[in-house]
């Protein structure tokens, strides 16, 4: 029999490594695991494939689902298809930064390290903070972070008060984190303009709140009062935490280092990784540099070798897990690192002007769909007083899952339906409009808006 | 310096520059379709929400961005290149089929809320992925939700939590051995938990003793690396689970050490109530220096209603996402979890079927044995037995010539290969722990072999490793303590 | 490696000068050697109260971090800046320049080994 094609040790290899190890089968390397707990049967996950029944399997599944020729989506909601240049795919392949490990050894890192002090740099400079770390599992677990290092900050504070202009799924992220912190989580609801009450989060303030976290853009498109917000907490000396689920928006907007956050969080998603079904995606973490010891996660930072040139290491690992065991600031071990390559790579090729042109089609495209829906007199905005960046409420005058349907028989995902994260909210739906919809594409839901609404 | 010397270090391996150093004026890397629809002025449209100063990202074109990453590319150490044999972190090949399959369109286009019925391809891999570790852990339910090992322990350790709350029980308590990856406590402790510490008995083996010593009613679960830190299956862990079980208290098993026992040994079978899995690790998705990881969980009965949502399920011949399970724990990430990743491992399964399974971790256990037959003579074993896997070494053989496990390791690059895993288990000191894996030949394993043997007869105490790498060793004390993390622009 | 024999010592490494109410406090070269190049200097702030064996702050080098435990009850008077802003000077000169806080005494505790004693100590292996 022929060895399997990931494994180079053939039979006959087998018998010289098994007569220098002075056995006789490989039986009797396994003495070591008590004969009651091996296992003897044959595993139920059928033979080994070939690649290219593999990819015919594939292949088979996906007649089951969508076709993408013929497919449109104008779905967002915390990931946004944008486009990515072909040299970012490309040069993440390369096996010295596909499979290499976690830089541990600064020597034979040096690659990965320097992209990672790249990527710290275009993310502080993007967010206005200070310090970025070297990146988290995703934006919801960042957001959770952000909270536990107020908590440590000012371990006395036992509550942490929440915009519902917050992603809900990383509501519920955070809401998971502290489950048994005996923390008191609170959400501060929206006006009637889509944004967090400034009445509501001055009311629940009080001295034990550690830190107050809102969005913006929100979960509802909304572009929000941080600075107001900020202030707000910061009045009553609590920690203000920003999150940015669409950070491309930070290219036209205020940065959370001019409105003064202390932490701000958001998901790197945006900056060229695929939509890929939810993960992986790119935690992001900013902060202010004299809090970063309370940072979590992993940090990399510029330092010289032995012979004085410029080198780059991971630092301040006294912070983590695998020394600081149980005391440690976060029981995070990996960060995202081919994510973080990846969204380099391509803030590098988008550049300083292209930054800006892209987030500016963005916004002209929104605005042009924004237009012509009202034109149809099918649908309103539900937030017409407050400005958007990429993404809006449409309101129907049908249920948002009936129109949903006739539009997915069209191949086109028209939106996400409130209904999904709000029970009660039977007509909203998310609309997100990138750079990759043309202006027909555009006429096109215009079109079905007309048909169906 | 000379010309030559700024510009090169060896031939080919090429000096390059931070990007923003790199970056000149009007340089475009990027192309847009030109706007067909009107501009909208937004500075003007945003007001008082408008950025001050824009982004100070690098101009470049193409060609520089490429040359770039290329560069930085040829400082990095990697598997695709020879043996990379870090201890507990299984550094295996990366079967490339699977990163073609993650990367195509149709797979990786797809949105998280798409309609369900343009999802049926992608639920279906995770279900079928779910079945497979199953089987292979012989328990009853799987989350993939996790985004890495060490999230999959705390939704672990969640779900222990839940299990007593819902019985009325608020313990307090968990168990973990010295042995243990600093990962445990610091999970138990976000988790709510104090951690109590169990010492490995000198065989290495946790002893039921110690266990006993430690177990009372506010003990909620021990945490057990299971083959353990030192590359030893735990003898006893069968015995433990029963006493565990006794007490009403649950075991988790850190899954790291997977590779050892696929097909071989099943958590379920022992008595394992909940299990992490590293898909990087075992399941050989790329480890990307550093991340994304993927850590799903498997669980015993007792624990299936308390899994994260959503709940990949099959209804009839539809795959379903099922948001309806009151008992649990709730969301650990945001979406289904890092579906990049099942895709890949799901691959990784298939091509290697139940046959091919058991054929890894044979593989890893006799290569692992090679190296410790062959160096045995040379380096101490500081805790001998029925290594598995991985095997663990000391210094303490060659610290009185001066060759130190941090020194060793160092060596070891110049001889073109990554070190082993050093310092870690914290049990043993000073600690080399060296995980080949099965995707080694003999001639890789004899080079990593011959290369240790070549660096102690050629000790020389007044070397400083590595001599012959892009840098020379960092300075890593001046780094903690200038912190520089990030350019500094020309204001 | 000696150690001054007008100081007392703890089995966590503390070294403490007593003069009447007052004392200063450090830690000793051992400690400092087994640490490495030491980066990093968590200190409490002047008018905080300890317990004697009470963890006083931390002291970090590359890779690794330990607590400071208090050699007596006491109450802080003065932590050095100068070692806070460059911690590696603790390799230089750990009983003069390196100290890290000065106390008022409350209480003395009986356990304080002598610098013969604590040499024993550190030889023994611990």
């Amino acid at each position: 029999m022929s060895s399997h094609r990931f494994l180079p040790t053939t039979e006959l290899d087998k018998k010289k490594l098994l007569a220098a190890c002075g056995v006789n089968s490989l039986d009797d390397l396994l003495k070591g695991i008590p004969e009651a707990v091996q296992y003897f049967g044959n595993l139920n996950i059928g033979k080994e494939l070939s690649e290219f029944d593999i990819k015919r399997k594939i292949n088979d599944l996906l007649k089951n689902s969508r076709s993408k020729n013929s497919y449109l989506s104008f779905l967002g909601a915390g990931v946004y298809d944008h486009y990515c240049p072909a040299a970012v795919n490309q040069l993440t392949l390369r096996g010295e930064f596909l499979t290499s490990y976690t830089p541990y050894q600064p020597e034979i890192s040096q690659g990965t390290l320097q992209a990672l002090f790249e990527f710290q740099s275009m993310i502080a400079e993007i967010f206005g903070m200070d310090i970025s770390s070297a990146s988290h599992y995703d934006g919801s677990t960042s957001l959770a972070e952000s909270a536990l290092m107020a908590m440590r900050m000012q371990p006395n504070k036992k509550r942490i008060l929440v915009s519902g202009g917050v992603h809900p799924e990383y509501i519920e992220v955070l809401k998971t984190y502290v489950t048994n912190l005996g923390v008191e989580v609170t959400l501060v609801p929206l006006n009637e303009d889509g944004k967090t009450s400034q009445s509501a989060l001055k009311s629940l303030l009080g001295n034990d709140v550690a830190i107050v976290i809102a969005q913006s853009p929100n979960f509802m498109g909304c572009i929000e009062d941080m600075k107001e917000l900020s202030d707000l907490a910061h009045s009553k000396s609590a920690l203000f935490s920003a999150n940015v689920t669409e950070p491309l928006s930070l290219a036209l907007l205020k940065t959370p280092g001019e409105y003064n956050a202390d932490i701000a969080t958001g998901e790197g998603q945006s900056f060229g990784l695929p939509q890929s079904f939810g993960g992986p995606y790119l935690g992001l973490f900013t902060s202010r540099f004299e809090n970063v010891r309370q940072m979590p996660g992993r940090l990399c930072g510029e330092t010289v070798d032995a012979k004085g040139r410029r080198s780059y290491t991971l630092t301040l690992s006294t912070r983590e897990q695998h020394i600081r065991r149980e005391k440690a600031t976060s029981n995070i071990c990996t960060n995202q690192n081919l994510c973080a390559l990846w969204s380099t790579i391509w803030l590098a090729l988008v550049g300083k002007e292209g930054f800006v042109h892209l987030a500016e089609q963005n916004l002209a495209k929104t605005e042009y769909l924004k237009s012509e829906l009202l034109k149809t007199g099918k649908a309103k905005l539900r937030f017409n007083k407050s400005q958007s960046f990429n993404e809006f409420v449409l309101d129907l005058k049908i249920p948002s899952s009936e129109f949903i349907q006739k539009c997915v028989q069209n191949d086109i995902a028209p939106g996400v339906s409130l209904q999904r994260f709000y029970s009660e909210d039977k007509t909203g739906i998310l609309v997100a409009v990138t750079e990759k919809k043309s202006r027909d594409e555009l006429d096109k839901y215009v079109e079905l808006l007309k048909r169906f609404g | 310096m000379s010309y030559l010397n700024k510009t090169t270090s060896h031939a080919v391996v090429l000096e390059e520059p931070l990007l923003f150093e790199r970056s000149h004026e009007g340089a475009y890397g990027f192309g847009l379709p030109e706007l067909d629809v009107p501009k909208i002025n937004s500075e003007k449209y945003f007001g008082n929400y408008s950025r001050q100063k824009k982004a100070r990202l690098p101009e470049l074109s193409e060609s520089e961005v490429v040359r770039h990453f290329t560069r930085l590319s040829t400082w990095n150490y990697a598997i695709d290149l020879g043996i990379y044999p870090l201890g507990s972190c299984t550094m295996k090949h990366n079967p490339r089929l699977n990163e073609e399959v993650a990367r195509s369109a149709d797979i990786c286009e797809l949105h998280p809320y798409d309609p369900i019925q343009w999802s049926q391809a992608h639920l279906q891999i995770m279900y079928e992925l779910q079945e497979d570790l199953k089987e292979i852990t012989g328990l009853k339910a799987v989350s993939l939700q996790p985004s890495a090992g060490a999230q999959g322990e705390f939704a672990g350790l969640l779900l222990i939590s839940a299990y007593h709350r819902s019985k009325g029980k608020n313990r307090k308590t968990i168990i973990t051995a010295d042995t243990s990856h600093g990962t445990n406590p610091a999970s138990a402790a976000l988790a709510g938990f104090n951690i109590v510490q169990v010492q490995t008995g000198v065989d290495g083996y946790v002893t039921l003793e110690s266990v006993q010593a430690v177990l009372n009613d506010d003990v909620a679960g021990m945490m057990l690396t299971n083959p353990n830190t030192l590359g030893l299956f735990e003898k006893n862990i069968e015995q433990i689970a029963k006493l565990l079980h006794e007490k009403d208290a649950l075991l988790y098993i850190d899954g790291a050490n997977m590779n050892a026992v696929l097909g071989i040994s099943r958590p379920g079978d022992f008595g394992a109530d909940v299990i992490h899995f590293n898909l990087h690790k075992t399941f050989t998705t790329p480890h990307g220096g550093g991340g994304p990881g993927s850590g799903p969980i498997a669980v015993s009965e007792k624990l299936v209603p308390f899994l994260p949502v959503p709940l990949i399920e099959k209804k009839n011949s539809e795959f379903v996402l099922n948001y309806n399970s009151p008992k649990s724990i709730g969301r650990v990430k945001a979406f289904y979890g890092n579906f990049g990743m099942f895709i890949r491992a799901w691959c990784y399964i298939k091509a290697l079927g139940a046959h091919g399974l058991r054929q890894v971790s044979e593989n890893a256990i006799l290569n692992a044995n090679y190296i410790k037959s062959q160096l045995k003579e040379v380096l101490n074993i500081p805790v001998k037995g029925d290594h598995l896997h991985e095997i663990i070494f000391n210094d303490l053989n060659q610290k009185e010539n001066g060759l130190e496990t941090s020194k060793l390791a160092k060596a070891l690059i110049d001889y073109g290969m990554h070190p082993p895993t050093v310092y870690f288990p914290l049990c043993v000191k000073n600690a080399l722990m060296v995980e080949p894996t099965e995707t080694e030949s003999i001639e890789e394993l004899d080079r990593f072999i011959n290369s240790v043997k070549e660096i102690i007869d050629n000790n020389d105490s007044s070397t400083i490793y590595p001599k012959r790498t892009f840098r020379e060793k960092v300075d890593e004390a001046k780094a903690a303590r200038e912190l520089n993390l990030k350019f500094k622009f020309n204001e | 490696m000696s150690y001054p024999n007008e100081l007392k010592y703890t089995k966590e490494h503390e070294w403490i000068k007593i003069e009447g109410n007052n004392a200063t406090i450090g830690i000793t070269k051992f400690a400092i050697e087994q640490l490495g190049d030491i980066v990093f200097l968590d200190l409490p702030k002047v008018g905080s109260s300890f317990k004697a064996g009470g963890n006083f702050g931390t002291i970090e080098s590359v890779k690794t971090v330990s607590d400071l435990f208090m050699p007596v009850t006491c109450k802080v008077t003065e932590v050095n800046q100068s070692a806070i802003d460059s911690p590696e000077s603790l390799s230089v000169d750990a009983y003069a320049k390196g100290w890290l806080i000065k106390v008022e005494i409350e209480n003395v505790p009986a356990d304080l080994l002598s610098a013969h004693e604590y040499e024993n100590y550190v030889v023994g292996g611990n």
